[in-house]
């Protein structure tokens, strides 16, 4: 089988408890006898991740991503439906799964506190059975990439955002996983420390084919290392396709910069919205239901005098927030 | 390995176990204690039955704080088991500070007590007191696994402590409680823990030996039960709130 992940039909819901609204009668009727109600975190979802590609799953806040994950790892058993990873159930299989999968959570730790970094690899490397000639192979390599040495015999607790996270990913790439799961790794980080996580996470995954599964609400994460994206929104799925072809379907204005050395007299057009100025830029959205890009430029060489003018596509985050939105 | 190394802690530590040996022995000097035969038994008690309490790591605490912040689902994704982890790791700090409490406290106490007991009777006591501590730290893992259901264990911590020192004869041996305390007391786990390894400094025999480890024993494999029972129920009915 060349797929990493399958997933088929999956619904996660969980049960909650009716929060008692009312008077003190109400409440204490809530606490003796509480009423449930049902939460569908994940609705009915189906997808498939070949070897070695790259995807990030988006979508808004309680959209569903993290129950999602849980469910690809193993941590959650699904209500319906079934998971897949390297044709082995992660609930049933966790162990074995647990050997395949390495893990980034942004906002959790998978080293030890109090110890150093290179002891926390050193366990890890005791945990996940690695060879320890391979092991210290491994991770010398990885030091290298990653510019660890500086603060590898610091304790965890001593060192700054990005150094962790860089240590984070170390850590879950010792045992060489074939897939891994990233959930926000870049979240808080400065715009250096993104890029080089950004980088090692895409060098594994072409030296390597290690899949990448990256959540993300940073879309220059996704513009960076993926070439998927899976949106879901309420627990299912809205949209499932390449970073190219989803630009394509969902653009709908491109954006003109142009450069000016007199004022420009902006004149109102249907098609055409001035959405910027400064100094001597200017910055317009032109909406292609109506107008293309070969006639708005047209537009601009017989109305307007300029000195440079650029077209390009609006951030993927534009198309991203439209989506959300619609 | 962890609270080893915090130097300032472990000097701490060491200071309160060596003060209230010394205050006690002298509290005993003044008080029903008169017989000195009696003073100096009663000096190697305490600093058996301490030195199990002032071992133990707060291991609930970490499992609690596991369970509230949604760590422990993240722990589950590597290959092993988070329950055995979590001991193991307990343990190793347990035996760091058992060996050097024990360390402090043997010469502290031939000091104040004038004599020393035999070897094989101090390596009887404190290896039974070694075992204490373990099973001291699968009851107290069930303690913590408790926060799943009730999100604070500390309550249940607080009555599990305070009935382990009266029970467990931390301060006084059984001997000297009323019958009806002393036959509930037998009941319960505590005594097997504190008062049973401590008996053995008071008075050694083989039999009495024999039932302390075999005491031990049981309570041991009921809390190794307790908490794996527990654990397997958590594990089934983990619900960690998406996003």
């Amino acid at each position: 089988m060349n797929d990493a992940v399958q997933v088929r039909d999956l619904k996660k819901n969980f049960k909650v408890a009716k929060t008692g609204r009312g008077g003190p009668l109400a409440k204490l009727k809530q606490f003796i006898h509480p009423l449930h109600e049902s939460l569908n975190a994940v609705d009915d979802i189906s997808f498939a991740i070949r070897r070695g590609e790259k995807v990030a799953f988006i979508g808004p806040n309680g959209a569903g991503k993290s129950t999602t994950i849980k469910l690809l790892t193993g941590i959650f058993q699904p209500c319906a439906g079934f998971v897949r990873i390297f044709d082995q159930d992660p609930y049933i299989d966790r162990k074995n799964v647990a050997y395949k999968i390495g893990t980034v959570f942004g906002q959790r730790s998978q080293l030890w506190y109090h110890l150093p970094a290179y002891h926390s690899f050193k366990l890890l490397g005791t945990i996940y059975d690695i060879d320890r000639k391979k092991f210290k192979e491994r991770l010398n390599h990885l030091i290298e990439i990653v510019q660890l040495s500086p603060f590898i015999s610091r304790p965890i607790k001593e060192l700054s955002l990005g150094e962790r996270m860089r240590c984070e990913l170390v850590a879950s790439l010792l045992h060489n996983p074939e897939i891994l799961f990233l959930d926000e790794p870049t979240i808080g980080l400065d715009i250096i420390s993104k890029d080089a996580i950004r980088h090692l996470i895409h060098q594994r995954s072409e030296l390597e084919a290690t899949t990448i599964f990256l959540t993300s609400h940073d879309i220059a994460d996704i513009e960076k290392v993926c070439d998927r994206i899976i949106l879901i929104n309420k627990g299912k799925i809205i949209v499932d396709d390449s970073v190219k072809s989803i630009k394509k379907r969902y653009l709908k204005n491109k954006v003109i910069t142009m450069k000016s050395e007199e004022k420009l007299e902006w004149r109102f057009h249907p098609a055409i919205s001035l959405v910027h100025e400064r100094d001597s830029f200017y910055k317009f959205e032109i909406d292609l239901n109506l107008m293309n890009p070969q006639e708005a430029v047209r537009y601009f060489a017989q109305n307007y005098r300029f000195t440079d003018i650029v077209i390009e596509d609006p951030p993927l985050e534009e198309i991203i927030k439209g989506i959300y939105q619609s | 390995m962890h609270n080893g190394k915090n130097r300032k802690e472990l000097f701490v530590r060491s200071s309160f176990f060596l003060a209230i040996l010394y205050i006690f022995s002298k509290l005993w000097q003044a008080t029903q204690f008169s017989d000195a035969a009696n003073q100096q038994s009663m000096i190697w008690y305490l600093s058996v039955t301490e030195l199990i309490v002032l071992s133990v790591p707060f291991i609930q605490v970490d499992i609690e704080n596991d369970i509230r912040s949604g760590d422990v689902v993240y722990q589950l994704l590597k290959p092993m088991n988070y329950l055995w982890l979590k001991i193991s790791d307990c343990i190793g700090s347990f035996l760091f500070r058992f060996t050097v409490l024990m360390l402090i406290a043997i010469p502290f106490c031939a000091y104040l007590s004038g004599s020393i007991p035999p070897l094989p009777i101090l390596f009887a006591t404190y290896l039974t007191a070694g075992i204490a501590g373990l099973v001291f730290i699968l009851f107290q893992t069930t303690i913590g696994l408790l926060a799943f259901k009730l999100q604070d264990s500390t309550p249940i911590f607080w009555v599990w402590q305070r009935c382990s020192f009266l029970f467990g004869g931390l301060l006084i041996p059984l001997d000297f409680y009323p019958a009806y305390l002393k036959t509930t007391a037998y009941f319960l786990p505590f005594a097997s823990l504190l008062y049973g390894p401590g008996r053995l400094i008071l008075s050694f025999n083989i039999e009495h030996f024999f039932i302390v480890l075999g005491g031990l024993l049981f309570w041991g494999s009921f809390a190794l039960f307790l908490a794996n029972w527990m654990y397997i129920r958590m594990l089934k009915a983990l619900k960690v709130n998406g996003g």
